[in-house]
């Protein structure tokens, strides 16, 4: 009853507050925009993709009759579809790249960055309902929050109210009950990904998210509680507050990503590249030259087929050798480019630790998670676009290999070897799979929350004898 | 009702109450007298359950304090110096408020507008904006607080400070009504003459002691300011 009413009346005062009411109303509002603009951009995308991969499957149809290695370098693109709730929270979308380009030989990197795009952009085109819920959110919270236990010690409502028989701990949760309902309604965006989904799978996605973003901003909550309960001044606790949110919300995160890049740092794109090339040329161990690796292939292949000379063959060694060199410089580019994720399996893990001393690090991972939006997303695309390249390289050396025998790269096939070949589709891991993957950050917001509610109910237990200071 | 024996408050090396023996009694108003820092603030947080003693014991109606803090407080309406209420919310929502973390359950309306007219407070104002009231105003919703909340004990804190005269003598009255309902009253206070008229008994304390205790119905307002310049002095 007490903690209801107690909750009931600061509401009343929130409300009859005008400032409280217009930085509500402005966050939801810039909300609303962000959202607008973050679907309008999604749409933009999607439809540029849906173009794109037409036009460039029109391109690869149409090549004429030619040789089927010319047609492996003539390549295609594989287009990250931009999944509906990549309009709330973009994630690293804009960094990693939205292309990539699918050629014999080479496993490229994803291409055409929105980020290289952003620095002519207005301010509100590059924020996203994320950013509001992780970054604005907040910030309103505190502002509303910071003075729900300590401006009362400084009036000596307090005083009254414990006087009157308040029980400290239900006196503090009708504040934080208070608090809630404000979060509660800064929440609304979060519900935005629910109707953005398009399918039961990003649905399914929407709601962990927004789960995720009610424990979040409930653990802000209690965490501003606990701050205003010990914090001798109203003033005091803003400053308290404001700090905090600068350091967990703003500097933690950047130097977490600092910290987790010294620890485990990533390949230079240059070096990365340079230690490429060498291996398929050296071998990875860097004493296989190509020269050798063929003659010793050209050798198999003459043993394999009974015969002492090329030119004796059934076959084209030609197209045997390129799908050999295809084999090894997949092995090359799974050691490279695998490399490159356990790099970042490292960051993340060190990131994970350091979440320990923020929740912002976690709910940021969980949210790019659950929108699809981040590393481990980006690498599930990149291996779908790597599984596509191999086998069409694998489909048109066994063309070359069976029918170009005695004419090698003057073999012209058919242009139906190439229409008949799939079109590259790609649909993201299933919400099991990402939410197994973000178990343990959930874990941790959840952390969060305990070690947030504990002290708040321990400031509620202190609250009693605190108040005769006043 | 209440009752303290050997009462003592430290802060570090300071002795903030010391050997404080006090009763009182149902029906009585007692006058706590003193200068800044004599004790009597520290005297009415102990009772609150605000501070733990340093030594001795204090009891509640029976409930010690220290010990049971929200028991106390249970049996105890506190009326401070200045009433802070919420500025936003009625005099009748405070009231409501403040009455229902009291009693634990919602009082009616019609209840609480009885309270607050029995606090020497008009009906029209009752819906108004408590950062409209006067500071006379508010202390008489604080009385009004204590009544809905029908304790039979009561911990004043110079209340009257800042009223004018008219708002003093009302609340002197109010505060006469409730004695002779039977009420328990501890008023801490600077002011002798509202002291001589409306206690039973004064006790004046200096430096964390009580250095006096005197009934008021053998003093005049003119030798109770005698004693208490007398005992100030020595």
């Amino acid at each position: 009853m007490s903690a209801l009413g107690t909750g009931a009346a600061e509401l009343r005062q929130a409300w009859r507050d005008g400032r409280a009411r217009t930085a509500l109303f402005a966050l939801l509002a810039l909300a609303a925009i962000t959202l607008a603009i973050g679907w309008q951009q999604q749409a933009r995308q999607e439809s540029d993709v849906a173009q794109a991969t037409a036009v460039d499957r029109r391109l690869w149809e149409g090549q004429a009759t030619r040789n089927p290695h010319s047609v492996a370098h003539f390549g295609q693109y594989a287009f990250k579809p931009a999944g509906a709730l990549s309009a709330f929270d973009p994630g690293l979308t804009p960094w990693l790249g939205t292309a990539l380009w699918m050629e014999a030989h080479y496993q490229n990197s994803a291409t055409y960055r929105p980020a290289e795009d952003q620095r002519d952009q207005p301010i509100l085109a590059t924020l996203s309902g994320a950013f509001v819920m992780q970054i604005l959110a907040p910030l309103v919270l505190i502002f509303m929050g910071f003075g729900l236990v300590a401006r009362e010690r400084e009036r000596q409502t307090l005083k009254l109210a414990l006087a009157s028989g308040a029980s400290p701990v239900a006196w503090l949760t009708g504040k934080f009950l208070a608090l809630a309902v404000v979060a509660a309604i800064l929440y609304l965006p979060a519900w935005a990904p629910v109707m953005l989904a398009d399918s039961d799978d990003a649905r399914q996605r929407a709601l962990y998210l927004a789960l995720a973003y009610g424990v979040f901003l409930l653990t802000i909550a209690a965490l501003i509680i606990a701050v205003s309960a010990r914090a001798g001044t109203a003033r005091g606790a803003l400053l308290t507050l404001l700090g905090g949110w600068v350091l967990m919300a703003l500097v933690l995160p950047r130097l977490g990503a600092t910290f987790a890049e010294e620890v485990a740092p990533s390949t230079d794109t240059g070096q990365f590249w340079r230690d490429v090339r060498a291996a398929l040329e050296g071998g990875i161990d860097g004493h296989s030259p190509a020269g050798a690796r063929e003659e010793a292939l050209l050798q198999e292949t003459l043993r394999q087929y009974g015969v002492a000379r090329e030119e004796d063959l059934p076959v084209s060694f030609a197209g045997i050798s390129m799908q050999a060199g295809e084999e090894h410089a997949n092995v090359v580019y799974d050691h490279f480019y695998g490399r490159l994720q356990q790099d970042e399996q490292r960051q993340r893990r060190v990131l994970r630790g350091v979440s320990l001393l923020t929740p912002w690090i976690t709910v940021r991972s969980l949210s790019a998670g659950m929108a699809g939006t981040d590393a481990e997303h980006h690498w599930h695309f990149v291996r779908a676009t790597e599984r596509y390249r191999r086998d069409l390289q694998r489909y048109l050396n066994g063309d070359f290999t069976q029918n170009a025998k005695g004419q090698d790269f003057d073999y012209q096939a058919d242009p139906r070897l190439w229409r008949e070949t799939a079109v590259f589709s790609y649909r993201a891991p299933r919400v099991g799979e990402v939410a197994r993957s973000y178990a343990p950050d959930a874990l941790l917001l959840l952390g969060w929350a305990t070690l947030a509610v504990v002290l708040m109910l321990s400031a509620a237990r202190t609250l009693g004898r605190e108040a005769s200071s006043s | 009702m209440l009752e303290c024996r050997q009462l003592a408050k430290r802060f570090g090396d300071v002795v903030a109450l010391d050997a404080l023996d006090l009763r009182v009694a149902p029906g009585e108003v007692f006058c706590l007298l003193g200068a800044n820092g004599a004790g009597k603030t520290t005297t009415i947080n102990l009772f609150l359950g605000f501070l733990t003693p340093s030594a001795g014991n204090l009891r509640v109606d029976g409930v010690d304090p220290a010990a049971d803090p929200r028991a106390a407080r249970a049996r105890l309406a506190y009326i401070p110096e200045q009433v802070n209420l919420y500025p936003l919310l009625t005099g009748l929502e405070n009231l409501d408020y403040f009455s229902s973390l009291a009693s634990g359950r919602r009082i009616s309306e019609a209840e609480l507008l009885e309270y607050f007219t029995q606090a020497g407070l008009a009906h029209e104002h009752a819906r108004r904006p408590v950062r409209e009231y006067s500071k006379g105003m508010r202390q008489k919703v604080g009385i009004a607080i204590a009544l809905a909340k029908r304790s039979r004990a009561l911990l004043l804190d110079e209340p009257l400070s800042g009223l004018d005269p008219k708002a003093a003598s009302e609340f002197c009255a109010l505060l006469s009504r409730l004695r002779d309902d039977g009420a328990a009253v501890m008023l801490a206070t600077h002011d002798l003459m509202r002291a001589r008229d409306v206690g039973t008994r004064v006790g004046i304390m200096r430096a964390g002691r009580l250095v006096g205790v005197h009934d008021t119905a053998d003093l005049t307002h003119s030798q109770l300011e005698q004693v208490y310049l007398d005992l100030m002095r020595t």
